[in-house]
C-alpha cells in the first residue's frame, strides 16, 4: 500500500520536505526535487536589494506539481508573520505557509507564543499552517486546537548541524500530538566531513517518522541530486 | 515627489509603479510590489500612480528553509 500523507486536505506520497537556501545555483533545485521525490519545498520572501546582482526567479525552477511552502522568516511578531503570509498568498504561492517567528537572534530560536497567535489568525482565514516551534508538547496541543495542519519542532538550532539535540522532546510530541510532526532544522549530521543522509538517519531514530524537512544535507553538496 | 521604498526615503519623478520598476532595472517576473500595504498585481502596475508620501515595498522570493 502506498504511504500517503494528508496535509491540509492534500495528499502527498513523500514525507520529505526540502528547502531552497544556499544552493550554488537555482538550476540545481529541479534535479534535487526529481532525485529526492520531495513534493513540498520552502521559499522565503525578502526585500529587493537594488545593489545586489540580479537573480533569476527562484519560483521558475520549481515545478507546478510541487507545493510551495513560503516561510515567514524575518518576522519577529505574530503580526509580521501574518503580513508576510498574506503577501505570499496574494503573490500566488497558494495556501500553505510555514510560520517562523524568531526573536532570539543568537541561536534563531522560535517564539512559540507569537507563533501560536499567528497560527490562530491564519488558520481561521483558511491557510494551511505549518508552524516552526521549540519542541514542547503543550504547544503542539495548542497548535492543534488553533487549526495548524502540522507541527514543526526543531531538531537543533538552525544551521547548527548538531543533529537531534531535542530528540526526547520530539519523541514525546510524536507520541502525544494529533498533528503530523515535521522535524525541522539542525538535522544534518556530519561524518568524515560529509553530511550523513538525514532521512536515513532519522528513520533510524524515530519509529514512526512522520515527516522531515531538510536543507543542509542537500544544499551542502555541489550537486544535491547526488544525495539520493 | 518623495516616497518611501523598502523603508528608505526616496525622491522620484516616476509617475507609476511600472515606470519605477523599469527605472530601477528590476526583473518584473520575480517581483512582488506592495503599494501602501496592498499587493499590486503586475497587470495593474502601469495604472497605479505614485503620489507624495506613498509607501512601496519591492519584494522577491528567495531561497530559504
Amino acid at each position: 500500500m502506498e504511504d500517503q500523507l494528508t496535509l491540509g486536505g492534500r495528499n502527498f506520497s513523500s514525507r520529505l520536505l526540502t528547502g531552497t537556501g544556499k544552493f550554488a545555483s537555482h538550476t540545481l533545485i529541479g534535479p534535487m526535487l526529481a532525485a529526492s521525490g520531495s513534493q513540498i519545498i520552502t521559499v522565503a520572501l525578502r526585500r529587493v536589494d537594488p545593489k545586489a546582482p540580479p537573480q533569476d526567479n527562484i519560483l521558475s525552477h520549481i515545478p507546478d506539481t510541487v507545493t510551495l511552502l513560503p516561510n515567514t522568516s524575518g518576522a519577529r511578531t505574530a503580526r509580521e508573520a501574518v503580513r508576510i503570509a498574506h503577501i505570499a498568498r496574494e503573490a500566488g504561492c497558494g495556501d500553505f505557509v510555514k510560520i517562523e517567528v524568531i526573536t532570539d537572534m543568537q541561536y534563531l530560536l522560535p517564539d512559540n507564543h507569537e507563533t501560536l497567535k499567528a497560527t490562530e489568525i491564519l488558520a481561521k482565514e483558511g491557510c494551511i499552517v505549518l508552524p516552526y516551534v521549540m519542541p514542547d508538547i503543550t504547544i503542539s496541543h495548542q497548535l492543534y486546537d488553533a487549526g495548524a495542519a502540522a507541527v514543526m519542532p526543531l531538531g537543533s538550532p538552525i544551521g547548527s548541524n548538531l543533529g537531534l539535540e531535542m530528540k526526547p522532546m520530539i519523541q514525546r510530541i510524536i507520541e502525544t500530538s494529533r498533528l503530523p510532526v515535521i522535524v525541522d532544522a539542525g538535522t544534518a549530521l556530519w561524518s568524515n566531513h560529509q553530511p550523513v543522509c538525514p532521512p536515513l538517519y532519522l528513520r533510524l531514530l524515530f519509529q514512526p517518522l512522520h515527516l522531515l524537512r531538510v536543507q543542509c544535507g542537500y544544499r551542502l553538496s555541489q550537486n544535491p541530486a547526488d544525495h539520493e | 515627489m518623495n516616497i518611501n521604498i523598502n523603508g528608505e526615503a526616496v525622491e522620484t519623478s516616476t509617475p507609476d509603479i511600472l515606470s519605477l520598476v523599469r527605472a530601477r532595472n528590476l526583473d518584473p517576473s520575480s517581483l512582488v510590489v506592495e503599494h501602501n500595504h496592498t499587493i499590486i498585481q503586475q497587470a495593474a502596475w502601469a495604472d497605479t500612480l505614485l503620489q507624495q508620501g506613498d509607501t512601496i515595498e519591492l519584494l522577491s522570493f528567495v531561497g530559504g528553509g
